[in-house]
């Protein structure tokens, strides 16, 4: 259980929770976080948009304030889905870059909004792609952040990350909490 | 002249005993005996006793001393030659070197000078044969061709440095590890091999080694080509003949490429396990989530295969990250297996 407030009273957090309890957590913040008035930027690898987005309406989370980044429906289904108001589909979720352009343009939809970014999970996209990768994207995507004066939530399987990474990612966040 | 019961031989050896000094005849360590044309040993000194351990009535002639004391035939032909370029007259005096065998079977190295002795009034010619046993400068040469062997031969390089800091002796691994070959090093200060960041330290524990406390470590040196090495070095202080600290000895080994495949490993094992193990536990947990949720009764059955569809994805890619990781670290191993069987044969 997290407690209320405690996603932003920093910046930048980095949640690890137990690999069982991530998709519970993942609708846990969400909620916490849109309940707080926040729009949020979904950045998913591990649950198709169509899964997290049912699961949201089932917890009353209010879809309008989600955006989703979608990177692996597209990868993991083979299927082709076209980009929607409220998602953009990647082909890949090794496409970092990709992914980068998704961000820029969810961030210009939300330009006079209070914006989340939430990743869900730093784990599962280590599937994907490269720790030296991971760990470059994580500093663009925590810059990104700073520079822009929005929040983040990083998400993280506990004891998945080896201590040298996890001592590049303490650099990149403000707090971490574990669940 | 002789005396009337004197016998040749009887008059020669009179007439050595009057020429050489008894210092000589008596020495301990010089070797002297004289023999005439025939071979007959007319002197023969206490160091000849000594060394050889025999008496001069037990080697009464140059053949005998030759079957006792030499201990091969190498060196009685050397003798014969010898003799024989005297008779011919052409050589006034020799100088050679032999292997002497004692009584005791000890073994001797004996640096010889033979001088005819023309000046004799007599028809008989003389020989003089004077020996120095340098049995201990042999042995020291031969120690210190064998040492330098050793140091020469060795992987590791072993300098030595002065109190001051210069570079004494530098052996050839020395010049593999470092770039400089012994002249460029020879006179020049070590710490030139030492990142500015960590001089200070380097002279302070150069220090502590002259004052008694050796070290050994692991530091960052410098080449030639200013490529930074971890080195393990041990440093020890080289003390003369009487106990006064002479310089340091420091035998280095170059472990950058020990630390560059340990850190391979440790990068192989890092992502491994960030990139296997932990996502195939989270596949797991998952499948194991989805299971449990088919036994729900309002389960919807197309959410339960999307989600199946994406961990038979992640499972996929885990296997191909498998196949990919192993194949990168075997083509480490071999490549650095075959750089490492290249210098061997070097």
């Amino acid at each position: 259980m997290i407690n209320p407030g405690s996603l932003t009273a920093e910046q930048i957090v980095l949640v690890q929770s137990e690999a069982h309890l991530l998709k519970n957590v993942n609708e846990e913040v969400v909620q916490q976080i849109t309940g707080e008035g926040f729009h949020v930027i979904m950045i998913t690898s591990n649950q198709p948009s169509v899964i997290l987005s049912k699961m949201y309406a089932r917890a009353n989370i209010n879809l309008e304030k989600v955006y989703f980044i979608d990177t692996i429906s597209n990868y993991a289904l083979g299927k082709n889905e076209q980009d929607t108001e409220d998602t953009d589909f990647i082909s890949n979720p090794g496409d970092l870059t990709e992914i980068g352009i998704a961000l820029t343009k969810a961030l210009d939809k939300y330009a006079d909004k209070e914006v989340c970014i939430v990743l869900d999970s730093i784990s599962t996209m280590l599937i994907y792609v490269s720790s030296a990768k991971v760990s470059k994207f994580l500093h663009y995507l925590t810059n990104k952040i700073r520079l822009a004066d929005h929040h983040g939530v990083l998400f993280a399987a506990k004891n998945g990350l080896d201590p040298g990474f996890m001592l590049q990612l303490t650099t990149f966040v403000d707090d971490i909490i574990e669940d | 002249m002789p005396g009337k019961e004197e016998s040749p031989h009887t008059s020669d050896s009179l007439l050595l005993q009057a020429v050489l000094p008894q210092a000589l005849q008596n020495s301990d360590e010089l070797i002297i005996f004289c023999t005439d044309d025939s071979g007959k040993i007319l002197l023969w000194n206490r160091a000849a006793e000594i060394v050889t351990g025999y008496s001069h009535a037990e080697v009464p002639d140059l053949k005998t001393l030759l079957w006792v004391a030499y201990p091969d035939a190498t060196y009685r032909e050397i003798v014969s030659t010898v003799r024989a370029s005297f008779r011919k007259k052409d050589t006034k005096s020799i100088h050679y070197d032999t292997l002497l065998r004692s009584r005791t079977d000890q073994i001797r190295y004996i640096s010889w000078i033979i001088e005819r002795i023309p000046e004799t009034d007599h028809n008989q010619q003389l020989y003089l044969t004077i020996g120095t046993d340098v049995t201990q400068a042999r042995q020291n040469e031969n120690d210190a061709i064998l040492l330098n062997e050793i140091v020469n031969s060795s992987r590791d390089a072993i300098v030595g440095i002065s109190p001051e800091g210069s570079i004494l002796t530098w052996n050839h691994a020395a010049e593999d590890i470092f770039g400089y070959d012994t002249t460029e090093s020879i006179g020049e200060l070590f710490s030139r091999h030492i990142p500015d960041e960590k001089i200070d330290f380097f002279a302070s524990t150069l220090g502590d080694v002259l004052n008694g406390k050796d070290f050994r470590g692991t530091i960052a040196c410098l080449s030639k080509s200013k490529e930074v090495l971890t080195v393990s070095i041990a440093l020890s202080s080289i003390s003369g003949e009487s106990g006064e600290v002479v310089g340091i000895s420091a035998i280095i080994r170059d472990m950058t490429r020990e630390l560059t495949i340990q850190q391979a490993m440790r990068d192989y094992i890092s992502e491994a396990t960030m990139r296997l193990s932990h996502p195939a536990k989270l596949i797991q947990v998952n499948i194991a989530s989805l299971i449990e949720r088919t036994r729900e009764e309002d389960f919807d059955k197309g959410d339960i295969l999307i989600e199946l569809q994406v961990q038979q994805k992640a499972l996929s890619e885990i296997i191909h990250n498998l196949r990919e990781l192993s194949q990168a670290m075997i083509s480490y191993f071999r490549e650095n297996e075959r750089e490492m069987t290249s210098d061997t044969m070097q």
